[in-house]
C-alpha cells in the first residue's frame, strides 16, 4: 500500500513545546477518503486520497476561507478544514487544577477534568 | 409488624439504574438530549425558579480552591457577547452572568442560576471570538436545556437511599429482615448504580450541549470551524497532552514494586472513573458534531472569524496584567519549592492584582516553601500576602481565610486563628461548601459538640453536602473506631478466603 509522503511533524505531545498546527486525523474518524484542491475555496477538488494512505501528523502550512494548506509528495493541495482534525496550542496547566466538584450541584463542566 | 423487606425492595427497585433512566423525564430531568439538532428550531424555553445568582457567586468564590478573578473590562465584554446569545435563542431577560473562575486547567462550566464560570486558561487558549461564543453556548445550552435537574434528581435519590440504609440496619438489628444483605452493601450498590446512570445521561447532554452550540453560532454568523470545532479540538490536545504526562508518571511508578501497588489503585480508579464519566470521549464529540454539521448550510459554515475585537480585549490593560500574573501564579504553584517559585509569586501579586486569591495563596505557598527550604529572610511577613484578598470584599475568597486560620492555629495562635475563621464564616456561612472545613476547624479547635451540631445543621440546609459534612464532624476518637472495624472486617474476610481456599 502505497503512503503518501505529506511533510509531517514529529509526535504531539510536548506539554508547552507545541507549534505549528498540525492534521491528527480525518474527521468524523470514520471518514474514509479527503479530498484535495488547487486552490482554498475551489468547488471542484482535483484528487481524493484513501484515509489509510496517510501517515499522520501532517503540518498546516497555511489556512484560508475554511481550506488548509498541505503539501503533498511535494506539491502544494488545500483540504477542507471542517474534513479534518487539527491539534491546537493550549495555554493552560495543572498547577490550580484542584476544585470540589464532586461536592457541588453545578453542571459539569465543557469537558470532564483532565488534570487527573 | 411491617413488611420492611418488600417495602425496601419496593423502593430500591425504583432507584434502579433502569427506574433511573427510564424515570428521567418524569423525574425533571431537562429537555430530551435526543431532540436538540444543529439546524432546526429550538425546543421551546422552560419556565422555572432560578437560584439567586448573586448567592451562586457567592457559593463559587467559596467552592473553588483560588475563587473568581473579578475583571471588570473582560466580564463586560463576555457579558456583551452572552447577551448575544440569549437573544439569539429568544431569552433576552434571562438571568445569569459570565465569570472569570482562577483556573489552570481548560475549565467552563455553567450552574442553574444562569451564570457562566470560564477559566483564564480558556481566555488565553481561544483564538477568535467565535470560539469564546461556541464554548459559551455550549454551557448556556445546559441553561436553557434545563439540565441541573439531573443534579437535583441525583441529590433527591442520594437522600432516600440514605433513609433505605437507615431502615435496612433498623431492620436488620430487630431481625425484620431475613437474609437482606447489611446496609453498607445496598448503600454501596445504590451508589455505583446512581453513578452509571447519572453518567450515561450526562453524556448524552453534553453532546446535546454541543450540538445546540453549533445550532445558535452558526445562526449568530460565527464560524463552526473557529467556533465549536475549535473548542472540541483545543480540549482533545489538552487531553493528548494529559494522558502523556500521566503514562509518564504511570511509567515511573511500574519502576518499583511500591509504586506497582499504588498504579494498581491507580487503574481501578480510572477504570471507574470511565464507565462513570459523565463526559463522552472528546473524540467522539467531535465525530457526532462533524457528522451534525453535514446539516448545516455550507455558507453558515465557512464565516470568516472574528478575531480583532478579542485580542483587543486580552490585550487591554487590566485584562494582559491579569493573564500575565496568573500565569506567574500558577508557575509558583506548579512547583512551591523551585528555586524561582516565590520569585513568580511576588511577580503575580505585582500592583493590585495582589487582591487575587490566586496570587495571595500563590504568594503565601510559595513563601512558606522557601521559609521550611532554610532561607530565613522569607519567614518575615509570612501570612500577610492572604489579609490583601481578605481585605478586598468583591475579591475575597472562602479558601483564603481557611489557609490563614490554619497556618495561625499552627502556629500555636488559636485565638487569632478563631478569629479569622469566625470572620470568614460570618461572610461564606450561606454557601453550603464553606461549611464541611469551617466544621472540621471548629471540631479541632473547639469542640467537637459544635462540630456535630453544625453538621447537623448543614445537613439540613445544604442536602449536597450532608456526606462531607458529617464526614468533618467525625471526632479523632471516632476515625479510630472506625478504621479498626474496617481492619477488623478486612482480616475476617481474608481469614474466611484463606479457610475457604484450603
Amino acid at each position: 500500500m502505497k503512503k503518501y509522503l505529506i511533510a509531517s511533524g514529529l509526535a504531539l505531545l510536548a506539554a508547552s513545546a507545541i507549534g505549528a498546527e498540525q492534521i491528527t486525523s480525518l474527521s468524523p474518524s470514520g471518514r474514509t477518503e479527503i479530498e484535495l484542491f488547487n486552490k482554498a475555496g475551489a468547488a471542484q477538488s482535483v484528487k481524493t486520497i484513501p484515509a489509510i494512505e496517510i501517515s499522520f501528523p501532517v503540518n498546516v502550512q497555511a489556512s484560508e476561507s475554511g481550506f488548509l494548506k498541505v503539501n503533498v509528495e511535494g506539491k502544494t493541495y488545500w483540504l477542507k478544514s471542517t474534513q479534518v482534525r487539527i491539534q491546537r496550542d493550549v495555554v493552560a496547566s495543572c498547577a490550580a487544577a484542584a476544585e470540589r466538584a464532586e461536592r457541588v450541584g453545578s453542571t459539569p463542566g465543557l469537558a470532564g477534568n483532565s488534570c487527573k | 409488624m411491617i413488611n420492611y423487606s418488600k417495602s425496601l425492595q419496593n423502593i430500591i427497585a425504583c432507584l434502579s439504574i433502569a427506574a433511573l433512566l427510564a424515570g428521567c423525564q418524569s423525574m425533571g430531568m431537562g429537555v430530551d438530549p435526543s431532540k436538540i439538532s444543529a439546524v432546526s428550531e429550538l425546543p421551546a424555553a422552560t419556565d422555572r425558579d432560578w437560584p439567586d445568582q448573586k448567592q451562586d457567586v457567592l457559593n463559587q468564590r467559596a467552592r473553588v480552591e483560588l475563587g473568581l478573578i473579578r475583571s471588570p473590562v473582560l466580564e463586560n465584554y463576555l457579558n456583551g457577547l452572552y447577551n448575544k446569545i440569549k437573544k439569539q435563542a429568544g431569552v433576552p431577560n434571562w438571568q445569569g452572568k459570565v465569570y472569570i473562575v482562577a483556573n489552570s486547567n481548560l475549565t467552563a462550566y455553567a450552574t442553574a442560576a444562569g451564570n457562566i464560570y470560564i477559566s483564564p486558561s480558556w481566555i488565553s487558549t481561544a483564538q477568535s471570538e467565535d470560539e469564546i461564543v461556541a464554548i459559551m453556548s455550549h454551557e448556556f445550552g445546559h441553561v436553557y436545556l434545563h439540565y441541573h435537574e439531573l443534579e437535583k434528581t441525583k441529590v433527591t435519590a442520594d437522600q432516600a437511599a440514605d433513609w433505605i440504609t437507615l431502615g435496612a440496619a433498623i431492620a436488620q438489628n430487630t431481625n425484620a429482615l431475613n437474609g437482606w444483605p447489611v446496609a453498607d452493601l445496598f448503600a454501596t450498590g445504590y451508589s455505583a448504580s446512581r453513578d452509571i446512570a447519572v453518567g450515561h445521561y450526562g453524556s448524552s447532554q453534553e453532546l446535546a450541549a454541543d450540538k445546540f452550540a453549533l445550532n445558535l453560532t452558526t445562526k449568530m454568523g460565527y464560524s463552526y470551524e473557529a467556533g465549536v470545532k475549535a473548542y472540541l479540538e483545543h480540549q482533545a490536545t489538552w487531553e493528548d497532552l494529559n494522558e502523556a504526562r500521566q503514562k509518564e508518571y504511570e511509567d515511573k511508578l511500574a519502576e518499583s514494586f511500591t509504586g506497582l501497588g499504588t498504579l494498581a489503585s491507580i487503574k481501578i480508579s480510572q477504570g471507574w472513573k470511565y464507565v462513570t464519566s459523565d463526559h463522552p470521549k472528546t473524540i467522539d464529540r467531535m465525530d457526532a458534531v462533524a457528522i451534525a454539521a453535514d446539516d448545516v448550510p455550507p455558507k453558515l459554515l465557512g464565516k470568516k472569524p472574528v478575531v480583532k475585537p478579542f485580542n483587543a480585549i486580552r490585550s487591554s490593560g487590566t485584562v494582559a496584567s491579569m493573564l500575565k500574573s496568573f500565569s506567574f501564579a500558577m508557575k509558583g504553584l506548579e512547583n512551591p519549592n523551585a528555586v524561582d517559585a516565590y520569585d513568580n509569586a511576588k511577580k503575580s501579586a505585582a500592583g493590585s492584582n495582589n487582591r487575587f486569591a490566586y496570587s495571595a495563596i500563590a504568594v503565601f505557598k510559595t513563601q512558606l516553601a522557601s521559609a521550611l527550604n532554610g532561607n530565613v529572610g522569607s519567614s518575615v511577613g509570612l501570612g500577610r500576602s492572604l489579609d490583601a484578598n481578605i481585605n478586598s470584599e468583591q475579591d475575597r475568597a472562602w479558601k483564603v481565610y481557611v489557609t490563614k486560620a490554619e497556618f495561625l492555629a499552627r502556629l500555636g495562635q488559636v485565638p487569632a486563628a478563631k478569629n479569622t475563621m469566625d470572620q470568614g464564616f460570618a461572610y461564606f456561612s450561606s454557601a453550603g461548601e464553606a461549611w464541611p472545613e469551617a466544621i472540621l476547624f471548629y471540631g479541632q479547635y473547639e469542640s467537637w459538640d459544635k462540630a456535630k451540631k453544625m453538621a447537623a445543621t448543614c445537613s439540613k440546609e445544604f442536602p449536597a453536602l450532608a456526606k462531607a459534612c458529617k464526614t468533618a464532624a467525625i471526632t479523632p476518637a471516632e476515625k479510630a473506631e472506625m478504621d479498626r472495624r474496617a481492619q477488623e472486617n478486612a482480616n475476617r474476610l481474608v481469614n474466611k478466603l484463606m479457610k475457604k481456599d484450603k
